[in-house]
């Protein structure tokens, strides 16, 4: 596993970053000797080189210098997104500006060439200021505006980020997820389909109560693991999180991206639908061994604890013997001195046997986030949450929340409620504040509640 | 007791949250007396439309079962930030789940962070940061009201070794931190006057900043700011949440056929039953809207079995009757919070050179607020 240098707030070899170039947004993993395609096919696409960054801190930026045709290779730089004082003194309105097409004296293949001539971004975006018949009369709004997009296509400026829930979920949200999951998929099968926007999700995280030290279970599909990597990391290296799944790959893809430790990977465990255990009963029989336990009093709470505690401490020295890491198969396939991280810190028996205790001893709170009618899911795993905790159900659709609304109001469910986020962003500048013009027009609905135990 | 922790019985001391409806939870702290209005000491006797319960009885209750009220019964559950926020005591307004969900997952805060908070308020957005920060993170969270930081609220609920609270004047003193901070929210009314300080609080490899203001022009100033200190990826945004309430109703279906007089006069019973109907159920027992709407609903009968039924109005089970087109549906509510507050959030980048002046006058003429 990549151990994470003590301060943890810097780029080394084998982590996860986010490029962000204006507002695209990749996530990579920076390697010695790899180049990275960035952009859309076709004439703005370049190839980036990033190993300028191992030694920066997270959130550095940098700026691209051109190294050969279309290949560029970055530096850190203080500069942020250049501020251009090109805007100068403008005009009043746009009365007398005619939009023929023809104010812009430079063609496509004169501003081509000036990019690769290797003047700076600034330069180039001045130049073509400077061409442009109409500039000196628009308003001095209008100008800023240009400029603007201008930068957005010229800037040689990018940001790298730590990968992050909220960035990670905006990435998935606004792009197109097939290119991402192409890029990254060890399993094709995790493409994003649901709306789950980031309020919707963080709302999410928040009445379920997901916290250190605590128990959770999560099944989800169609959003590229993004649940079990939020709860994940708001649960640290304490408690227990099981992920159920269908099929036969546990949804990980933003797990793998998150740059969990192997600790943090510890409190993970994953199990399949079809292998789910039974629920302890309350009257145990003693055949069954350490494992179940009465549910009702304090002191047993504790050795029920100690007991997945000695388990994880059995498995984690199993594992520890196993010299050799696994080196997982590389879907780009190059030759690397770089070790890939181990994905499971445990074998799938030894998973499935954690994951059945956590179970089996009963979680604080249950979240459903999947693609599939989300009913029957529900009513299975309900019964592994315990009396007077939450339990939260997301869907891209309200139906089949309004049917489990009402059974479970009628049998085991209270303070239910069922609700759908609207979020817009603003545009704030001087004499120019307005909300934006385009917003999302769903981000999924959320059914909450608390477990209550049946009569 | 503590938020964090899970245990099964409910013990002396403890804060549980009652649930006996849509719009009545309440939060209860297990003791066997409280301060009444005057002062004087009483027996904790809760009082509620369904009866009372004394509140000692709880104790060696299981979590999530049912307890009576002397007219009804409730559900006791586990306390959580979400449901604290909306049982709290207001000494403020507060900030709710759809805005404090969004604070804590744009300022990416996880366990370990240290984070600053200006002002507590009420502690609604606090306990949701304590449990967000984890036993290792640290909230330094301040307010300028004696009163409100005097609260032992928060080592009551569990959270004391993670929060350090603090009585000052952010605009004058900071907040007490220096670079030590993962993240900073303000909920001030002039916050462009702490961002500095909010800068120089957030430690020297970066972090984010949230700002949170009623009116455009705090946000307007706050951004314009924000801008001119070198603060990066500056968003704002707001957040709604609408709920919805799950209900069956019955649309009567008319035909442009000409009735027949006895359809007439049936139709016309069928009314008047119903009116008469809904007024005993408001006599006997209050309802919530909810119930009196599905009663109702399922009560829609041929004549003659309204009139054998008419005493008896939970005894049908709801079904496609004379015509009417039952479904299942969420019904919106009739008011719903139309703004909260506008969040903007930007990022420290690391290595950010601090500012301790406050930079030259704004391009904005913005009367002061």
């Amino acid at each position: 596993m990549v151990i994470m240098p003590e301060g943890k707030e810097e780029i080394c070899e084998g982590c996860t970053v986010v490029i962000q170039k204006g507002t695209y947004l990749k996530t990579c993993r920076v390697l010695r000797g790899r180049t990275y395609a960035f952009g859309k096919r076709g004439g703005g696409q370049f190839t980036l080189n990033i190993e300028g960054a191992l030694g920066c801190l997270f959130g550095s930026s940098f700026k691209m210098e051109k190294t050969s045709n279309k290949l560029f290779k970055i530096q850190k730089t203080e500069d942020f997104s250049s501020s251009l004082d090109i805007v100068m003194e403008g005009g009043e309105d746009n009365r007398d500006l005619r939009d023929d097409g023809r104010s812009q004296k430079l063609t496509p293949e004169e501003i081509i060439q000036l990019k690769d001539s290797g003047l700076t971004g600034k330069e180039v975006i001045q130049t073509i200021t400077e061409s442009s018949t109409t500039f000196k009369d628009k308003t001095v709004y209008s100008q800023e505006k240009y400029v603007k997009k201008k930068q957005k296509k010229y800037d040689e400026i990018i940001v790298i980020h730590r990968p992050s829930i909220r960035l990670l979920c905006n990435m998935y949200y606004t792009q197109d997820p097939l290119k991402i999951s192409l890029k990254l998929a060890r399993n094709h099968c995790g493409l994003f389909f649901s709306n789950l926007r980031l309020d919707t999700l963080s709302q999410l995280l928040c009445h379920v109560n997901v916290q250190p030290g605590g128990c959770f279970a999560v099944f989800e599909s169609g959003t590229q693991g993004l649940v079990t990597a939020a709860m994940l990391h708001r649960m640290g290296t304490t408690g227990h999180l099981v992920q159920i799944y269908h099929g036969n790959h546990p949804q990980r893809d933003a797990v793998d991206l998150m740059n969990f430790t192997t600790q943090e990977l510890e409190v993970l465990s994953f199990i399949n639908l079809t292998k789910l255990p039974e629920v302890a009963q309350k009257q145990e029989s003693t055949a069954n061994g350490t494992e179940e336990m009465e549910i009702n009093s304090k002191n047993e709470d504790d050795k029920k604890g100690e007991d997945i505690d000695s388990l994880t401490r059995v498995i984690k020295a199993e594992n520890s013997e196993q010299a050799t890491e696994k080196t997982s198969d590389d879907a780009e396939g190059k030759k690397k001195e770089f070790t890939r991280p181990r994905k499971f810190v445990r074998s799938q028996v030894q998973d499935v046997q954690v994951s059945s205790a956590v179970l089996r001893e009963c979680i604080e709170g249950l979240v459903v986030a999947c693609r599939q009618y989300p009913n029957n899911i529900t009513r299975d795993l309900l019964q592994y949450l315990k009396p007077g905790h939450p339990f939260v159900i997301f869907s891209p659709y309200k139906e089949p929340l309004m049917e489990l609304f009402m059974e479970m109001k009628a049998q085991n469910g209270t303070n239910l409620r069922l609700s759908e986020t609207w979020l817009r962003h603003y545009q704030v500048l001087p004499q120019r504040t307005h909300p934006e013009i385009n917003m999302s027009g769903g981000g999924g609905y959320l059914l909450y509640g608390t477990r209550i135990m049946k009569e | 007791m503590s938020f964090s922790e899970s245990k099964a019985l409910i013990e002396e001391g403890d804060t549980v949250i009652l649930y006996i409806g849509v719009s009545q939870i309440y939060a209860l702290e297990v003791k066997p007396k409280i301060t009444n209005k005057l002062g004087q000491p009483v027996d904790n006797v809760f009082q509620t439309r369904y009866g009372s319960l004394k509140v000692m009885n709880l104790i060696g209750v299981k979590f999530g079962s049912k307890v009576s009220l002397s007219k009804g019964w409730a559900h006791v559950l586990y306390p959580t930030p979400e449901l604290w926020t909306v049982t709290l005591p207001h000494r403020t307004q507060i900030l709710y789940t759809p805005d404090i969900s969004m604070v804590v997952t744009q300022l990416e805060i996880g366990p370990g962070s240290v984070v600053c908070e200006a002002g507590t308020g009420s502690g609604s957005l606090s306990h949701a940061l304590l449990r967000a920060i984890g036993p290792t993170g640290r909230l330094y969270t301040c307010d300028f009201h004696k009163e409100r930081v005097a609260l032992d609220e928060f080592t009551h609920h569990g959270f004391g070794q993670r929060v350090t609270v603090s009585h000052r004047d952010v605009y004058v003193e900071g907040l007490g931190v220096e670079n030590e901070a993962d993240a900073v929210f303000l909920d001030l009314p002039r916050p462009w006057e702490a961002l500095p300080h909010a800068v120089s609080s957030i430690k020297a490899s970066g972090g984010r900043i949230c700002s949170f203001s009623p009116c455009i022009e705090q946000v307007s100033r706050a951004c314009e700011l924000m801008a001119s200190i070198g603060l990066q990826e500056i968003t704002t945004l707001e957040c709604l949440a609408r709920e919805f309430q799950v209900k069956y109703i019955s649309l009567p279906v008319l035909s442009n056929r000409k009735e027949a007089p006895e359809n007439l006069q049936k139709n016309v019973l069928e009314e008047d039953l119903l009116e008469s109907h809904k007024k005993r159920k408001f006599e006997d027992k209050p309802l919530e809207k909810s119930d009196i709407c599905e009663d109702n609903c399922q009560t829609r009968r041929t004549d003659t079995e309204i009139e054998i039924k008419q005493e008896n109005p939970s005894s049908s089970a709801g079904q496609q009757q004379n015509n009417d087109f039952r479904f299942k549906t969420g019904v919106t509510q009739l008011k719903m919070p139309g703004h909260t507050g506008f969040l903007t959030f930007a990022t420290v980048p690391p290595g950010l050179r601090k500012v301790t002046l406050f930079p030259k006058t704004l391009s904005e003429d913005v009367s002061v607020l």
